[in-house]
Parts: C-alpha cells; sequence; structure tokens
C-alpha cells in the first residue's frame, strides 16, 4: 500500500496524493524525506500554489508518473521546442495567467518536466515575434531611453524580418 | 534555490548568475522591471524603479522571475535571443548578462542579415565564454566584427569562416586563427583565399588542432606537412624525442578536398606526420597519384577515407588494386571508404577490403568495374554494422546479389542509394520492406521500378510494421526520372507506408 500526501494549497485547500506521484516535486520529495514517517500526519504547506493550479499540477503529474527522469543538458546550443507531445499540447492550452502561473508553480515546487514544458509552450508564443508583441504578452514597459532604443535598433537590425 | 538539477553544469553557472543578477537588483544598480504595469508608464520611465511591492500585487502570477525567463530565451533561435534584449532593461541585463545563451554561435543560417554591430554585440555577449562560433558567408561583416571576435577568447574551441574572403584578406586569416591558438581544436575554411604559407603558419602554432577543412582552396597541402616539420624541428631543438612529437600530433579530420593543386608530396608528407588521422577525405584532388595512396596505409588508424575522383591509372609498377592490397591488410579500424568515376577499382581488392575491414559507409559511384561478386562478397562478410550503401551508376552490379546484401543487413541499413542503374527492378522490394531501420532510398533514374512493385512495397512495410512491431524508419525516397513510374504510385507511397514520407519525384 503506498503511502498518500496531504498537500495545502495556499487557498487552504487539501489535496491528498500518493506520494509516488507527489515525488515528482523535488521540493516535495526532499520534504517528505526530512519529516520521515510523520508525512501522514503532518499535511504539506505550499504557499505559493493555489488550488486550481495545484489541481492542475496534480494531473500532470498523474499523467507523467511513469516518465524516465529528464536527463540534465549542458549543451547551450538553441533546444528544440517543437517536440511536445499532443496532451501536453492541450494541458498547456490555458490562458495565459494560468500559463504563468503553472511555470512559477513548476519553478516553485522543482518540476523540471513541467517547467521545461511550460519554457518551451512560452518559446513558441514569442518565437518569430515581434519587441512590441512580445511587451503586450508579457505585460511590459518600454523603460529605453528614445538614444538606447536608437543602439538597440541598430544592433539588432539583423533581426528584423524584412 | 536553484530548482535545476544541480549536477547541470549550465544551471549551476545559470544559477549563480541570476544570484549575481539578483544582489545587483538589491543593490538598485540594474532596474528589476520584469512588469511594469501598463497604465503608469510615465511613473515608470521617471521613477526609474517602480514599488517593486506595487507591481508584484497588481501583476502577481504574471511576474516571471530571471531564471524563468531567461529558461525561455534558451529555446529560441538567436536571433530571437538577440530580439529579446529590446524589450525592457530587466530583459536586457539578463539576457546579456547571461554568456552561457551565447557560447555556441552558429550565425550561419543569419548569413545575409547579420551585420557587423549585430556581430560584435553578440560577441560581447559571450565574451570568455564564446566556445564556437560559425560564420560561413556571412556577406556582411566587416574588419571590425573580426578584430572583437579575436580578443580575450580563451575557450573558442571552434571556428568556421568559410566562404569569407571579401573583408577577411588571406594574410589575415592565420593572424585571426593565431589568437585562439591554445584551444582551437576544429577550424573550417573552405573556399578562402587562404594559402600554403598561411597553412603552415596556422599547423604550427594550433597544436591542439583536430579538424581542418580548406577544401575548395587554391593550396596544394604542403603548407600543413611544413607546418608539422617546423614543430618537429623546435622540438629537435629542445631535444625532445622526435617520435614522440610526431605520435602526439592532434590533428584527426583532414579534409583537402576539390583542391587541384593538392598531389603526392601532400600525402606522403601526412602519412609519415599525421600517426592520428582517422577522417581523409581527398575529393577530386586531381594531382594525386596512386604512388601517392600507396603511402596511406601507414596511418592505421584512419576510419574513413574519401577518394572519390581522384586518378587511379597504374604508375611506376603500382596500381590501385595494390594500393587497397594494402590498405586493408593494415587499416584495421576503416569504416568508410568512397570511390567515383574509378575505372580502376575491380571486385578482388574490394572484396578484400570488405573481408577484413569493419565497413559501415561504402560509397561506388560511376564504378563500371564493380559486380554481384563484390556485392555478395559484403553480404557474406562478417560486417554487422552497414549504415550508407551506394551503388549508383554501377551497370554491371546485379540485382540478386543487392538483395542478398539487404536481406542481410536489413537491421542496420539506413541509407542506400541505387540511382542509374538499369539493372533494379521490383524483385527487390519484398526484402527492402524488412529493412525497419531504412531513412532514404534513392531509385531515380531506375527504369525498371515500376508504380506496382512501389505500391507491392508500401503494402508489405505496413504489414510487416504490424507484424512485427517495429516502425518503419523511411522518411526520404528519391523518384526522379523513373520512367515506369507515375505520379498516382509516388503520391500513394506518401502516405501508405504508414508514416509520412518524402518522396522526391520529378519526371521528364
Amino acid at each position: 500500500m503506498s503511502k498518500t500526501v496531504r498537500l495545502t494549497s495556499s487557498d487552504g485547500q487539501d489535496f491528498n496524493v500518493v506520494s509516488e506521484i507527489a515525488n515528482q516535486s523535488v521540493l516535495i520529495k526532499n520534504m517528505l524525506e526530512d519529516i520521515g514517517d510523520n508525512a501522514d500526519d503532518n499535511p504539506i504547506p505550499l504557499p505559493n500554489v493555489s488550488a486550481s493550479i495545484l489541481q492542475k499540477v496534480i494531473d500532470y503529474a498523474t499523467y507523467h508518473k511513469d516518465d524516465p527522469p529528464v536527463p540534465a543538458d549542458e549543451d547551450s546550443k538553441p533546444k528544440s521546442s517543437d517536440d511536445i507531445e499532443d496532451w501536453d499540447r492541450d494541458f498547456m492550452n490555458v490562458d495565459q495567467g494560468t500559463l504563468f502561473e503553472l511555470i512559477l508553480a513548476a519553478n516553485y515546487l522543482d518540476m523540471k518536466a513541467l517547467l521545461d514544458l511550460g519554457c518551451k509552450t512560452v518559446a513558441n508564443m514569442i518565437k518569430g515575434k515581434t519587441v512590441e508583441e512580445i511587451r503586450k504578452i508579457f505585460n511590459i514597459v518600454n523603460d529605453f531611453t528614445p538614444e538606447e532604443e536608437e543602439q538597440i535598433r541598430k544592433e539588432n537590425e539583423w533581426c528584423e524580418d524584412r | 534555490m536553484s530548482n535545476l538539477s544541480k549536477h547541470d553544469p549550465y544551471y549551476l553557472e545559470f544559477s549563480r548568475k541570476v544570484k549575481e543578477l539578483r544582489s545587483l537588483i538589491k543593490q538598485g544598480s540594474v532596474n528589476d522591471t520584469t512588469s511594469p504595469i501598463q497604465q503608469a508608464p510615465k511613473r515608470a520611465r521617471q521613477a526609474n524603479q517602480p514599488s517593486s511591492d506595487e507591481v508584484a500585487k497588481k501583476t502577481a502570477g504574471r511576474r516571471l522571475p530571471a531564471e524563468i525567463v531567461l529558461s525561455v530565451i534558451r529555446y529560441l533561435p538567436f536571433k530571437d535571443r538577440a530580439l529579446n534584449t529590446g524589450v525592457c532593461r530587466a530583459w536586457r541585463n539578463w539576457i546579456r548578462g547571461c554568456p552561457l545563451l551565447w557560447t555556441h554561435l552558429d550565425l550561419t543560417p543569419y548569413k545575409n542579415k547579420l551585420t557587423t554591430a549585430g556581430a560584435i554585440s553578440l560577441f560581447r555577449n559571450a565574451g570568455r565564454h564564446l566556445e564556437s562560433v560559425r560564420l560561413d558567408d556571412c556577406k556582411k561583416l566587416t574588419s571590425p566584427a573580426f578584430s572583437t571576435l579575436s580578443s580575450g577568447r580563451p575557450n573558442l574551441k571552434v571556428l568556421s569562416i568559410s566562404d569569407i574572403y571579401g573583408s577577411l584578406p588571406a594574410e589575415q586569416i592565420p593572424k585571426l586563427v593565431d589568437s585562439f591558438k591554445n584551444s582551437l581544436t576544429e577550424l573550417t575554411l573552405q573556399r578562402t583565399k587562404i594559402d600554403d604559407d598561411g597553412l603552415k603558419l596556422i599547423m604550427w602554432s594550433c597544436l591542439k588542432l583536430e579538424s581542418l577543412d580548406v577544401s575548395n582552396c587554391d593550396i596544394s597541402g604542403i603548407g600543413i606537412v611544413r607546418g608539422f616539420e617546423k614543430v618537429i624541428k623546435y622540438a629537435k631543438m629542445s631535444k625532445k624525442p622526435v617520435e614522440d612529437v610526431i605520435a602526439r600530433n592532434s590533428l584527426k579530420k583532414l579534409d583537402v578536398s576539390f583542391c587541384p593543386l593538392v598531389g603526392n608530396p601532400f600525402l606522403v608528407g601526412i602519412a609519415s606526420l599525421c600517426p592520428n588521422l582517422e577522417d581523409l577525405r581527398v575529393e577530386r584532388c586531381s594531382s594525386i597519384r596512386v604512388s601517392g595512396m600507396f603511402h596511406l596505409h601507414k596511418l592505421r588508424n584512419l576510419k574513413s577515407i574519401i577518394l572519390r575522383g581522384t586518378e587511379t591509372k597504374e604508375e611506376g609498377g603500382v596500381s590501385l588494386e595494390a594500393v587497397l592490397y594494402s590498405l586493408a591488410d593494415n587499416l584495421r579500424q576503416l569504416s568508410t571508404i568512397a570511390f567515383s568515376h574509378s575505372q580502376h577499382v575491380y571486385d578482388a581488392p574490394v572484396i578484400q577490403l570488405v573481408n577484413k575491414c569493419p565497413l559501415s559507409h561504402v560509397y561506388f559511384k560511376s564504378c563500371v568495374w564493380i559486380t554481384g561478386a563484390s556485392i555478395e562478397a559484403l553480404a557474406q562478410s562478417k560486417i554487422t554494422n552497414l549504415v550508407h550503401v551506394v551503388l549508383s551508376a554501377c551497370p554491371a552490379v546485379n540485382m540478386d546479389s543487392v538483395i542478398t546484401l539487404l536481406m542481410n543487413s536489413r537491421k542496420s541499413l539506413k541509407n542506400l542509394d541505387l540511382s542509374n542503374n538499369a539493372w533494379v527492378d521490383d524483385r527487390c522490394f519484398p526484402v527492402l520492406a524488412m529493412c525497419y531501420m531504412m531513412v532514404r532510398v534513392d531509385f531515380s533514374k531506375c527504369d525498371n521500378v515500376t508504380g506496382v512493385g512501389i505500391l507491392q512495397w508500401a503494402d508489405e512495410a505496413k504489414a510487416f510494421w504490424k507484424r512485427t512491431g517495429w516502425r518503419p524508419s523511411l522518411s526520404w525516397v528519391g523518384l526522379n526520372d523513373c520512367n515506369k513510374i507515375s505520379l498516382n504510385s509516388a503520391t500513394t507511397l506518401r502516405s501508405g507506408i504508414g508514416r509520412p514520407v518524402f518522396v522526391d519525384y520529378r519526371f521528364h
């Protein structure tokens, strides 16, 4: 009988998760090792993850529970972002706010596969876009002075299509 | 803090950089404006530092920290990486300040657009961490780009500047290469104006060079030999044992293809001075003679020899046969051989080669004396890892021997070129259907391959997949100028196997 772990989201909701699935989060895995056998009694608080996001994370971890661990990659060449599986693509087909929340949660929970998936998704969103379009996506304001803008534009002239 | 694998050096350096940036942000010297609010642009610009609590509250969930932004940028090609430095100050600092995004600059895809200013900015981003740079045919680069490149790169291992001659005159090439002499392992100078004197300087200074490509240049290659001779001369002067110096020669891969002046003196010199050579390409070096090739047997570590298009007439009592026999006897690691338009390649020496060498890549193009006997011998040999076979325009080979070959190498063969042969017919398809590792097959100009055969191939491959569970790997088929194949069969093949296949089909 495998152990279950109780996770508490930032808004106070409890989730019971099989420890095998919960251990995909290195953060949770380390916490469980520290707590030891008292895991059943003490729920693990996750103050940075809301209930709706935590549910999604659990769905992801459940679907991918049999996946081999993601290898660490030392290459600094541009990595491919075209190899997203259909299920993952549908999973990531959410509104932008949720997408960013998922990435932040994966970062906090230390789940490399989910984090990579999130980053690939965002990379695909911004690939080939202009600077203005990217600012809109991330809700970023242009804080360069006109002189700086001019310098940057000259430097990046070769990046523009046509 | 770092959630990413502790064993990943990239991420370790990454986290260190991020920690650095974070402390800079705290000190106020770097502007942390991940997502300043849209409604207050003026305030953001004037204050130069929006209250981060304010920003955090209003954009909670949208604010992506540096390490995530950088993880995203890592999935982008260089053009997009550079473009994103113009989004906002924070991104500019993070992206430019992460040298690991810039260590391997393959800028050849941007050859028509990359400006000097753009290149200089990329080199600056990489800093001392630059490991590899490819600038082939980057037409717009001028000399300031190369001077920026040349200073402060202790880690540069790979340099490729093919087709650059306008902005980098021949005399400047050795000087540029010399700046990386302590780290350079791979150098590509195809179609540049480098000359033998320049090559001598390069070989003398770059003592770690493992791979050199000077194909399509106006050289005789003797400069390379002279460079090594100079190294030996200096070793003698400092009383170092010459055999040790030669044994430590780092060159493993050398490509002097399409250099018409490369001839025997080059071959003789290389054979004596580069014992660690594994890959030698002398395609169409029209000054090479058979007597020079005979020295190749000294290169005991040779794995790949490309002799396509070289002169193979017997001279001075040395025939190509004799050369091939000596190669078969001495080169125990030979896995790649290539001949073309070679009128003097006969079955007997080839059969020796296939019986003695662990061949995996065998290229015969327009070899009129090779018959089915060679192919049978190849099929029956101890070879287990045959990967690539080219038998283009070899009229004396026959279908039966090729069928036997396919049968015996169906678990390894990935690439097959049978183009331009009238003896190729539909009989090969049943066995071809079982070659599940096959990725590319070329039947161009094979006039006896019919549409019926093609369809049979598709059906049997699909059935084989079902029966055994082994997925076919086929992704490309060449059917150009096949007179008995209609557009219909070509189209059916595209999806007939059960996976998408690109069919190269043109009919005149």
